[in-house]
């Protein structure tokens, strides 16, 4: 028994540093890229001509597509918010995926909508449609409200009925900084190669005071756990995403608040109604579309359009959300296992595909593991906790590191949580995330491993009742 | 082996990443300290500063007053500072920009702004090195300061300064090279039009060209449509991207003079002879539909004879979106609704076919009456869905709903009781399309008679006609 627990840790402390190698080696030159990018594109924001795009015939329309499905107490805000958007021309489809609440009431009294006859021609698969409602009041908003099917769904139901060259998708919980589109559509304009999808950051609304549809003043929230995700999107957004952006991975962008360009989105095939992550499988097929058709294309992310979304604030809302991340990432993954190692997608193929299936992936098993093993080889064989200890620390040592780094970065760059008071606090819930709540979103990882083994495809959905208007005080 | 070489490594190099979580908290927390203080001292001078500017725009104040305050502040320190609050507000109104301009210029900040933007830009390493600028080393950062400096430049409408920003179009960096584009697209200077224009063959052609054809569309469009002429030789290039490029930008520059004449309430002036013939007279036939939409979109726009029987000739071209945008072009001519327009309605592409139900909606009471009338009498049921559609979107339908939905009428109201919004809807547009009921198409008649709505009268007659 006791070599076999001894042969175990020597594995595992082997499986643990590859892991860490790989894993961390990567982050670190991640982080590398985005502290350059996201400090130069935000020097780069004193001269970035919005005013030119704000002026110009050229600058296209943009629909924003809303997939709502019992958002009662949240998406009048979010419609408000998207009207208020400074954007040339901007049309607004919300789509009501068949609420058993209140959202489409809600939403018909709030915008005084009235049903309207509509032709519906399908390009992509949706459920039926029942009736559209649009508004005298807001010319440019429509509302579709179409049978239960899911949030792909949803969305594909909103591209059918797009009539503008460009489409954002929003989730309904989400408020956006009035020029985030503009923002948006900067780089797809600005590009000497053809941007198929352009993402922006996502930031924890949680905290912060909403007047009229508009972040008026950045908080942080006053739970634990809303704050430690406060951390995590900043180094998801800042370091991840700037970082695979920059080297030419882009493998998500965040459908919360994403900008596609609709006749390639169509022609790939649209969001895929098998996956629970229909965001990134959508850009990883425009990518294999865009290779297979011998297309230019370019997948953009950009660090300053804002959009502030809701994030869990209790721990059944967290893990529903991980657990469906989780499931999302694995199910894109085997889908996309054709164009693993294939020369065709460049870094995407190379890197960082395979760097989200080992380390995103599969290493929600890796680190339980860890859990399992050094407390089982510490107490067969103290001695081995010599070797363990190390790594162990090394992990969190880094892992820490990371998160204060993007911390660091958000001060030196952008500083949305301003006060010194708030800073400190960010920093500490960055040191302590390691300790509680990395093991919590790890054990809902590995849920999500389980469901996707077991072969669930069930969107699990994150309610937010109460949060929202607790944060528009 | 593995078990040693993790024991060497790892603890100081969780040591050391100790210290640098040690380190970075501290940067971030005196960072935050240092950038409040700046702020704090940013805050201290724009309370000086605003004040003064705002008086001086509103006129309040001599100009000879605030240029000396100004100078009393604008230590050399502080002149970062002073610039930021200058060059704050870049949506300037046209009348305010000399004043900011002036001041500018009497403050000095014109020829540092010009220097940053040549010391480093568009000469090689090995030239600085030769005129003995920077040390001979560019600073790897100077894009920023060329970048900023250009669009300073721009805001302020410094016209003087346009050879320059047309050398900062061959600039390494590719953000220079855009702004530059911009600012020499705000100072509007007629000389500039060339530089910029020269770029438009690898902006169409290059697969990464140095300016991307978008910036560089909106900034030749940004000039008036006078200046369109020097476009000649690219509306005659051989290859059809050059041609399509350099058209789009023609029709955009139309779109805003026309845009610019309708607020003034003028006419859009003729196009140059040279450029109307190249346009109307070979474009509109080229072999690229890309090109021949263009064409369209400027014979929207302009006010030539032979504009309205070329673009019902291009609402039959093979390619459905130069139909489109020469039923939308043709409805800009506000002219009376023609069979071109019939066509469209049954056009195979939807498309078409909606953008001629919104054209002739948008045209008022004649184009609601065509659209009725065609609705009445086509036996083409894409083209009566799309004009139902457009009934709908044009407002008619809530009224029509309203007016049955309403017991007072006087009409046999209880059919409509138990039907759903969209029943309604469908139950109407059958009637109203004669495809109903006798009854019900005497009951929508005689329904709409009664409302006070003129464009329902209009549907009313369609409606008894068919009965």
């Amino acid at each position: 028994m006791r070599s076999l627990v001894s042969s175990a840790a020597d594995l595992f402390n082997l499986l643990l540093a590859a892991y860490f190698v790989i894993g961390n080696g990567t982050y670190t030159v991640l982080m590398l890229f985005s502290v350059v990018s996201v400090w130069l594109h935000r020097r780069r924001r004193t001269y970035e001509g919005l005013q030119q795009l704000r002026d110009s015939p050229l600058t296209p329309p943009v629909t924003i597509i809303i997939p709502a499905w019992n958002e009662q107490d949240v998406i009048v805000d979010s419609v408000r918010s998207v009207l208020q958007t400074d954007y040339p021309e901007i049309h607004i489809c919300v789509v009501d995926d068949g609420s058993s609440d209140e959202t489409l009431a809600r939403l018909l009294t709030a915008f005084a909508m009235i049903p309207a006859f509509r032709i519906s021609r399908p390009r992509l698969p949706s459920r039926p449609i029942r009736c559209f409602y649009v508004s005298p009041e807001n010319p440019g908003l429509l509302v579709i409200s179409k049978e239960r099917g899911s949030k792909p769904d949803a969305l594909n139901a909103g591209v059918n009925h797009c009539r503008t060259p460009y489409f954002c998708t929003l989730d309904a919980d989400c408020v956006l900084d009035h020029d985030a589109i503009l923002r948006l559509m900067r780089p797809v304009l600005r590009s000497r190669v053809p941007i198929v999808a352009s993402g922006g950051v996502v930031r924890v609304l949680n905290g912060c005071t909403v007047v009229g549809g508009q972040v008026a003043k950045v908080g942080l929230p006053r739970g634990a756990l809303e704050r430690f995700q406060v951390v995590e999107y900043l180094r998801s957004f800042f370091f991840g995403r700037t970082g695979w952006n920059l080297a030419g991975g882009t493998l998500i962008v965040s459908g919360a608040f994403a900008m596609f360009h609709l006749e390639t989105a169509i022609e790939a095939g649209g969001f895929n109604l098998d996956t629970v992550t229909e965001d990134m499988e959508l850009v990883i097929r425009l990518q294999r579309w865009a290779v297979d058709h011998g297309r230019k294309a370019r997948i953009s992310f950009t660090s300053d359009p804002v959009c502030w979304t809701q994030c869990p604030a209790t721990v059944a809302m967290l893990a529903r959300q991980r657990r469906r991340w989780q499931l999302g990432l694995l199910q894109t993954m085997r889908k996309a296992s054709g164009m693993f190692f294939n020369p065709s997608f460049g870094v995407l193929g190379f890197i960082s595909l395979p760097f989200h299936a080992l380390v995103e992936g599969i290493g929600a098993l890796v680190e339980p593991m860890g859990y399992l093993i050094i407390p089982l080889a510490a107490c067969v064989d103290p001695a081995r906790l010599r070797f363990l200890l190390p790594v162990v620390l090394l992990s969190l040592a880094y892992s820490g590191f990371l998160s204060v780094s993007a911390v660091a970065l958000e001060e030196v760059t952008y500083h949305r949580y301003s006060s010194a008071r708030e800073l400190a606090t960010l920093l500490a819930y960055a040191l302590l995330e390691n300790f509680g709540y990395r093991q919590l979103v790890l054990w809902y990882r590995l849920q999500g491993v389980v469901r996707f083994l077991t072969g669930s495809r069930k969107w699990e959905k994150v309610v937010h009742i109460a949060a929202h208007s607790e944060a528009a005080s | 082996m593995p078990n040693g070489l993790i024991l060497r490594f790892a603890w100081p190099g969780a040591l050391l990443l100790l210290l640098c979580v040690t380190g970075l908290t501290l940067f971030a927390l005196l960072r935050n300290a240092s950038r409040r203080l700046q702020g704090r001292h940013l805050l201290e001078l724009g309370s000086e500063v605003q004040p003064l500017l705002g008086a001086l725009l509103a006129g309040s104040i001599e100009y000879e007053d605030v240029l000396r305050q100004l100078r009393a502040l604008g230590a050399k320190s502080r002149q970062a500072s002073l610039e930021n609050w200058l060059m704050a507000d870049r949506d300037l109104s046209a009348e305010k920009v000399p004043l900011l301009r002036r001041l500018c210029e009497d403050l000095g900040l014109i020829g540092p702004w010009q220097g940053r933007l040549v010391a480093e830009g568009s000469q090689s390493p090995a030239q600085n090195r030769h005129d003995g600028r920077a040390g001979g080393r560019a600073h790897p950062l100077g894009f920023v300061l060329r970048a900023e400096a250009a669009e300073n430049l721009g805001i302020i409408r410094h016209r003087p300064s346009w050879p320059l920003l047309v050398e900062a179009l061959a600039d390494p960096h590719a953000t220079v090279r855009s702004a530059a584009a911009r600012a020499l697209a705000q100072i509007g200077e007629p000389e500039s039009f060339s530089g910029l224009a020269e770029r438009l063959r690898s902006a169409a052609l290059d697969p990464v060209p140095p300016i991307s054809s978008a910036p560089l569309k909106m900034a030749l469009a940004a000039f008036p449509l006078s200046e369109a002429g020097r476009l000649s030789a690219f509306l005659e290039d051989p290859c059809w991207q050059v041609r399509s490029l350099a058209a789009g930008i023609v029709s955009a520059m139309a779109e805003q003079a026309a845009a610019a004449c309708a607020e003034q309430e003028r006419e859009l002036p003729p196009l140059e002879p040279e450029l109307a013939e190249i346009f109307l007279g070979r474009l509109a036939f080229d072999k690229s539909p890309e090109v021949r939409a263009r064409v369209v979109d400027v014979a929207g726009y302009v006010d030539d004879a032979r504009c309205v029987p070329l673009l019902r000739d291009l609402a039959n071209d093979p390619e459905w979106f130069v139909r489109l945008r020469a039923v939308r072009a043709l409805a800009r001519h506000k002219l009376t609704p023609s069979s071109a327009f019939s066509r469209c309605l049954t056009d195979p592409n939807w498309r078409v076919r909606e953008a001629a139900a919104e054209e002739l909606c948008a045209l008022g009471s004649p184009g609601i009456s065509t659209l009725l009338d065609h609705f009445s009498t086509t036996q083409d049921r894409y083209s009566r869905e799309q004009i139902a559609e457009q009934i709908g979107k044009a407002g008619l339908l809530p009224s029509l709903l309203e007016t049955f939905g309403d017991p007072g009428c006087g009409s046999d109201t209880s059919r409509w009781k138990g039907r759903s919004a969209s029943e309604k809807v469908e139950a109407l547009l059958t009637a109203l399309g004669n495809r109903g009921t006798r009854k019900d198409s005497e009951a929508v008649g005689s329904e709409l008679c009664l409302n006070p709505d003129p464009t329902l009268s209009v549907l009313s007659k369609v409606s008894t006609t068919g009965t």
